[in-house]
């Protein structure tokens, strides 16, 4: 899994958020907590995945 | 007999029939949690001059979310500027089509604004935005929540250049 911090950007309606880095192009699932992207890669165990 | 090959037009019986051209097109689930604040799921480069002066975005969108009396806010935006807006509460899922169109200039464009089921009637005015596509633009797909223990997933998208 790979961790990218979120960038904020202040729009009219609040702020949006980005990923500071792009998103590997072979992520198999991405997840944004509001500080943090987690990319997960192939490999990686999904949260919830048994 | 028309045939359609990846990048090459359909030979249309001698009509003249193009081929849309898929720009970008993903089924990774991108997931929203934990924050009020507008998220990008996804940012999809639109070169510039891709979209002709007559050409178009058809934007598909796959999403899943919390289903709750809650808004999950769903938004596609071109170049910086909102071309769509969709506010979900009480349902767990959504297949989406948006279609943005140059109208005869480069930076002039009319969208439905929908806030529910694509190609259904709206109470909002269709939107009309000036986004010059004759440059290279960014578009996002984002989700807003309204409650931080909820989940939005854009679970897959297509977005397609259909020119003339």
């Amino acid at each position: 899994m790979i961790t990218i911090p979120v960038i904020r950007t202040a729009t009219p309606d609040g702020e949006l958020l980005s990923p500071s880095q792009p998103i590997p192009a072979d992520a198999i699932a991405v997840i944004c907590d509001g500080t943090n992207y987690f990319a997960y890669m192939p490999g990686d165990k999904l949260t919830g995945q048994a | 007999m028309m045939r359609a090959q990846s990048g090459v037009g359909f030979s249309g019986g001698g009509i003249g029939l193009k081929s849309a051209g898929v720009l970008a097109q993903s089924a990774v689930p991108a997931s929203v949690t934990g924050t009020l604040s507008e998220t990008t799921l996804a940012t999809i480069a639109i070169p510039a001059g891709a979209m002709g002066v007559n050409g178009a975005l058809r934007i598909s969108t796959l999403w899943s979310y919390t289903n709750s009396a809650n808004n999950k806010t769903l938004k596609i935006v071109l170049g910086g500027v909102q071309v769509q807006g969709i506010t979900v509460t009480t349902s767990s899922a959504m297949n989406h089509i948006a279609v943005t169109r140059n109208r005869g200039a480069a930076n002039s464009q009319i969208t439905q604004f929908n806030s529910g089921a694509p190609f259904n009637v709206a109470s909002q005015s269709n939107i009309t935005t000036a986004v010059d596509t004759s440059q290279a633009q960014n578009l996002t797909i984002t989700g807003t929540l309204a409650n931080t223990g909820e989940t939005i997933t854009l679970e897959g998208y297509t977005v397609e250049l259909l020119n003339p």
